[in-house]
């Protein structure tokens, strides 16, 4: 069975690119549209690797993955950040947050799926 | 129904006849071809449109062909038949008189359209000869002339705007 | 792939428009005093997801401009700016241009000229290093580096820059490094990185795929087995990397560990060419303590995915260790967040054509439903089941309609733009009030409405309102007032555009209708009818024709766009105090509440708002005036009848007394329709004609009935208005 990704981004037209490129690239994809239905989708889908944007509403991206690493079950997944810019400070707060690496957009096929390799067997 | 050899051909029209004439159009604008059926006539609209069929859901105009070429309307026998089209992202069914069969022909082996009597010749996108074989098997060595119609020309919003 | 990617491109698009009316909507927010945060945050986002899409799809020009307009927006989300009215002003003008730069990015407009807005935005960032204590970050004024392509890669520029990875770099010639050298790497993963679920054998995998190979992997640090905490990171791994490989694609691999992570790169240089590949001797690396006093160095000579095999086992081990001492800080694991979540409402996008052909089912499904109740006898029709099945279908039917409804705001949300513009282009001051914006209505209708609105909204700018000069003479504010107000009453729409302008120049607006020849000099017309010539077609009062809405076509457009649509246009005008135009539309232009009549054998259908009542006349009440023309007498008040048949030139040979006739009225007044008989009342499901051919006229559009036969849908305001053209009340003489 090929990994199982979520992808969480309020943009649709963003999910969708994630979607086709990953698709392509032979992952399984779920999506979810903001923070909040993206930590109900994780109980849901039980993803091997969660892809977030940071900007959304009700719940941004930095939330999100607290809340996920709050839980036992989701301690070892591999997460990563996808924004349009990775300051060092930016770096440091998704790290602290809890995530495991980041994408920066727009990303090209090959290097989003390097950054998923990088993390998730 | 006949049957065609082909030779690397790059495009496929569908042949039918009006009258005596061979037509063709672009295989790749045809939705399907129906039985023909009385549509609801229209008023305030040029003779050529018979009026309105439902096509699963779809309110489409029915375009008698002959009529809109100029010649004596079609009379309708057992295989009238409408071949419903796309043109310009609008559906719409022409009526003709017998469906012949699908064809693959090369662009190159297209001619320019000859001055066609009672014909609009812009309606013409151009002429090809094809190779048929016939039900009794022989070769038609002189092949038929298919005058290939231009879609967008046909269009019927088109036409309105000019009657309008 | 590449048609998939222009779906994608044309979702990004619809999602530009609904992000550019937020941060609109925002921004006037804004400019009215509400600048909480999540309004801010709101604008903010809106901007920062175009920027990220537009990147996606390789629109440089606005993701540049996204960009610069976020900077300023982040600044004063995070408080470094003050939303003053000034700083509104320039983020309201350079939404204008973001909402341009997303035009020119559909393909549908030139680039606009951005200077001035780029300028403005830098100059708010620039003042606000002034106005701060002087630690303003280098970073908040990007203005000094306006050439991306000549600028060094940092992202501190443009931050879109791809820099977290250059994976792709990795087969470019390895440069002539004539010189054979290596690079020797050490490498031991922080508890932290481990914690954030960074699995290090990946990452020594992705250092191989580079050319590195793993030599030797030190394990002196793991603890007796009762102190070994699970969590934490004990291996240090000793690699070398043929010196050829950029450096930066070294670090690049570290990226997400680093910076805790104990990372050494060193390079060693060698004198002699030498195989890229042999191992470097470690002891370079004096830090190392000596080896003997500890657990010897394992040689590693196993493959990699060995090693991985190993390392996990290990840690399965370690990991299902009963005396596991120190377990990971436990958090609550309790969120409050999934029960918020359930309030939450989702949205999903469905191609409107799905819902459409939905429609058309339920629309069956209804019609099936009347056919089931006509054939059923009178004691069946009286079981419960099939009041009940008709009632579930009509709320399935409510449903459907629902979800095609949408806030009026869409259609409105273009108007601030426009009036900002206007008041550019006429130098009138004009303040926007807006009202009853979420007001639901069929999307199609709102598709519909765009342009007359338009219209309406530059006549009021144009025509409407005096100029400040002007105001101020007479007296009133010198910045006029447009109003536009949507509501609902009962199954139509009430659209008003409403100025508290001049008003109509009645003595004008006849004087040049006379000279047009609309009406004729000796016409005797009320004020009403007056107003109404404003909607006649060729008309147009301005004396100058104005860059603005004299461009020849006028409020007869206005007129004819909403008519199209089942509606109509009223005009309410008080000299000196202003205007009102009220566009009234059908709620749905879906769904029609119709009379199913008979006309020589064909169906049609009369929609039922306009039929007043049906009469079977008795002999003698239908009287002929002229050879064309017959009236029926209806309790003293003649009505013009039409045969309906003549104008689809059907056959009628039936004597007008055997047939019935529905009185209709509309704006024109009223008619008298023959038909042979009614077969039914009921709702139609409305489909257009010029879907598929061209706006018919007298027809409203036509309906597929329960046999699949097609009924056409009469258009009631076109046959009165041809039926009373020759009757000495209609104004068009």
């Amino acid at each position: 069975m090929s990994k199982l990704i979520l992808t969480v981004d309020d943009s649709a037209s963003m999910r969708m690119l994630l979607k086709t490129s990953l698709t392509a690239q032979g992952y399984r994809i779920e999506s979810a549209n903001d923070g909040q239905h993206g930590l109900e989708r994780m109980h849901e889908v039980q993803p091997d690797l969660l892809i977030t944007d940071i900007n959304m509403p009700k719940m941004d991206g930095f939330e999100l993955i607290e809340a996920v690493r709050a839980e036992g079950q989701f301690r070892g997944l591999p997460i990563l950040v996808l924004s349009t810019e990775f300051s060092d400070e930016k770096k440091q707060r998704a790290r602290s947050a809890g995530a495991t690496g980041w994408i920066t957009k727009p990303f090209e096929a090959t290097k989003l799926g390097a950054a998923i390799r990088r993390v998730c067997p | 129904m006949t049957t065609t050899t082909e030779t690397a051909s790059d495009c496929k029209i569908v042949t039918f006849t009006l009258g005596k004439q061979t037509f063709g159009i672009d295989m790749g604008a045809l939705i399907e071809i129906r039985e023909w059926d009385e549509p609801t006539p229209l008023p305030n609209v040029p003779r050529f449109i018979k009026g309105v069929s439902n096509l699963r859901g779809n309110v489409i105009p029915v375009v008698g062909l002959a009529e809109r070429l100029g010649w004596e309307p079609s009379a309708i026998h057992a295989r009238s038949c409408i071949l419903v089209v796309s043109i310009g992202g609008k559906q719409a069914g022409f009526l003709v008189d017998e469906v012949n069969d699908i064809v693959g022909i090369t662009r190159s082996d297209i001619q320019p359209a000859p001055e066609v009597e009672t014909i609009e010749a812009s309606v013409i996108d151009g002429l090809v000869r094809i190779t048929t074989r016939a039900k009794d098997g022989t070769r038609d060595e002189n092949g038929t002339m298919v005058l290939l119609l231009d879609l967008e020309a046909l269009s019927l919003t088109k036409h309105l705007d000019m009657a309008a | 792939m590449s048609d998939e990617l222009d779906e994608i491109q044309a979702i990004f698009f619809e999602e530009c428009t609904e992000g550019l009316a937020a941060a609109e909507q925002g921004l006037s927010a804004m400019q009215t005093g509400d600048i909480s945060a999540e309004t801010i945050a709101g604008v903010f986002r809106a901007v920062h997801s175009i920027k990220g899409g537009a990147g996606a799809f390789g629109h440089a020009d606005l993701t540049a401009f996204a960009h610069r307009f976020e900077n300023v927006l982040d600044e004063v989300r995070g408080g470094k700016i003050a939303p003053t009215p000034g700083v509104i002003k320039v983020m309201l003008s350079s939404f204008d241009v973001l909402a341009d730069h997303v035009e020119t990015a559909k393909g549908l407009a030139p680039r606009p000229n951005d200077a001035a807005a780029l300028a403005a935005l830098e100059k708010v960032l620039a003042d606000k290093g002034v106005v701060e204590d002087g630690g303003a970050p280098a970073a908040a004024a990007p203005a000094a580096a306006p050439a991306p392509v000549a600028a060094a890669p940092a992202e501190d520029d443009f931050g879109f820059m791809p820099v977290a990875f250059s994976l792709d770099d990795f087969d470019a010639p390895a440069g002539p490094a004539a010189s054979v050298a290596s690079w020797t790497i050490r490498f031991k993963p922080s508890r932290a990185a481990l914690a954030n679920a960074s699995e290090p054998m990946l990452l020594i995998r992705e250092l191989e795929t580079l050319g590195a190979t793993v030599e030797s992997v030190d394990v002196s640090d793991v603890p007796p087995l009762r102190d070994l905490d699970p969590e934490d990171a004990y291996f240090t791994w000793l690699l070398s990397m043929p010196g050829d490989v950029p450096r930066n694609d070294i670090d690049d691999c570290f990226d997400f560990v680093a910076p805790d992570s104990l990372i050494e790169i060193t390079r060693n240089e060698v004198e002699a060419p030498a195989p890229a590949f042999e191992p470097i001797p470690a002891p370079s690396l004096d830090l190392e303590p000596p080896a003997e006093d500890l657990i010897p160095f394992v040689p590693v000579t196993a493959s990699i995915e060995d090693l991985t095999a190993q390392v996990q086992q290990v840690v399965a081990d370690l990991a299902a260790t009963p005396m596991t001492p120190t377990p990971a800080p436990v958090m609550p694991t309790e969120s409050a967040a999934p029960k918020q979540a359930n309030e939450a409402s989702q949205t999903i996008r469905v191609d409107l054509s799905k819902l459409d052909l939905l429609l058309n089912l339920v629309g069956e499904l209804v019609i099936r439903n009347s056919i089931l109740a006509d054939r059923l006898s009178p004691a069946d029709r009286q079981r419960v089941e099939l009041p009940e099945l008709a009632r579930l279908t009509r709320q399935i039917q409510d449903n459907v309609m629902s979800l095609r409804a949408q806030p009026i705001k869409q259609a409105f949300s273009r108007v601030p733009r426009m009036l900002r513009d206007l008041s550019v282009e006429t130098g009138k001051q004009i303040e926007l009030e807006t009202v009853g914006e979420t007001t639901e209505v069929d999307k199609g209708v709102i598709e519909k409405i765009g342009d007359p609105l338009t219209h309406m909204i530059r006549n009021a700018a144009d025509h409407g309102l005096e100029s400040t000069e002007e105001r101020i003479a007479a007296g009133k504010s010198p910045v006029g007032t447009i109003k536009l107000s949507a509501e609902q009453k009962g199954a139509r729409i009430f659209v008003r555009v409403q100025d508290n302008g001049r008003g109509i120049n009645r003595e004008r607006v006849k004087a040049k209708a006379i000279e047009k020849g609309i009406i004729s000099a000796d016409a005797v017309l009320s004020n009403e009818e007056i107003d109404q010539l404003i909607c006649a077609p060729g008309f147009s009062t301005a004396e100058t024709i104005s860059n603005i809405s004299g461009r020849g076509v006028g409020m007869d457009v206005v007129r004819s766009n909403v008519e199209a649509l089942g509606g109509r246009v009223e005009i309410h005008s008080v000299p000196g105090e202003g205007t009102t135009f009220t566009m009234i539309l059908p709620l749905t232009l879906a769904i029609l509440d119709g009379m199913i009549v008979r006309l020589a054998s064909q169906r049609f259908v009369l929609p039922l708002a306009h039929v007043l009542e049906t009469v079977q006349p008795e002999p003698g009440q239908v009287k002929r005036t002229s050879p064309d023309t017959e009236v029926i007498d209806m309790r003293g008040e003649y009505v013009p009848v039409k045969r309906t048949t003549e104008i689809f030139g059907l056959n009628d040979d039936r004597l007008i007394e055997d047939s019935l006739v529905v009185i209709v009225e509309s704006e024109h007044g009223k008619v008298g329709l023959v038909v042979d008989t009614i077969d039914d009342r009921r709702e139609v499901v409305i489909k257009s004609l010029d879907q598929n051919l061209h706006p018919i006229r007298g027809l409203g559009g036509a309906t597929i009935l329960g046999d699949g036969s097609i009924a056409l849908i009469l258009d009631i305001e076109a046959l009165v208005a041809s039926a009373n053209r020759y009757t000495p009340k209609g104004l068009a003489a």
